[in-house]
């Protein structure tokens, strides 16, 4: 299932995919897959990416 | 009896300059995967490594089962082959799945590598060919000369040239249903 919140909370903060994977010290690809839902980060890259975008776990991931 | 010796320290020498350049160059780079291309890599290490037993298992039947005897250097050549489509195997599943290039590395000297030394084993294989139909090659038999002669070459062009369309082909993808 797509991950529109995530997409749209890096919008918000005018972040390319390239841009928050450099922040998070990840690949842009998994970025992508993440917003795709073709991949299940793990909670440490979550909390990664929440703090990227100040949002909270359950503002991002929870359904 | 020496000159074994000396190949294998020849081998050896050049496999410690080796480890020691990629571990120079290696060394200031930030070479690190993401937790999903670790994940993807795992898989590809798999897939490869099931590839291996099944090709070995494969060769130990034909072996044990045939009543061909099979010629000198042929083993050789059918492990090369086991060994470049086990590797192909895993690169092409961790460059489809985004695990073959570390964070940050560009695939643009991985794509010029795979195309020289794909054209140069094409050009060994050629040649070894032209030698055969020459006759300045002595085995008689086509198929004992192509496993036992002209497989290492072929086999590696066939690895590079197949890896090189897989990082291009994906790179274009990429690009194709980029981000936004």
């Amino acid at each position: 299932m797509k991950n529109l919140k995530l997409k749209s909370a890096r919008a918000a903060k005018d972040l390319s995919q390239d841009e928050l994977a450099k922040i998070c010290e990840v690949s842009r690809q998994t970025i992508s897959a993440i917003e795709k839902g073709d991949y299940n980060p793990t909670i440490k890259l979550c909390i990664a990416i929440c703090k990227a975008l100040d949002k909270t776990l359950d503002e991002l991931f929870w359904e | 009896m020496t000159e074994s010796v000396i190949l294998i320290l020849i081998y050896l020498v050049l496999f410690v300059a080796v480890a020691l350049i990629i571990r120079h160059r290696t060394k200031n780079q930030n070479t690190q995967y993401d937790e999903m291309q670790l994940k993807n890599r795992a898989e590809a290490y798999k897939r490869a490594f099931f590839t291996i037993i099944a090709l070995l298992c494969g060769i130990i039947v034909f072996d044990t089962c045939s009543p061909v005897n099979l010629p000198q250097y042929a083993l050789s050549g059918i492990l090369i082959i086991v060994v470049m489509l086990s590797f192909l195997v895993f690169a092409t599943y961790s460059v489809w799945n985004d695990a073959f290039f570390y964070i940050g590395q560009s695939w643009k000297g991985y794509f010029s590598i795979c195309i020289v030394v794909g054209a140069v084993q094409l050009i060994d294989f050629i040649s070894t060919l032209v030698r055969y139909f020459n006759g300045k090659d002595q085995t008689q038999n086509i198929w004992y000369f192509i496993i036992s002669k002209a497989s290492t070459s072929c086999t590696m062009a066939i690895t590079f040239f197949t890896l090189a369309v897989v990082i291009a082909v994906k790179q274009l993808r990429d690009k194709k249903i980029s981000e936004e």
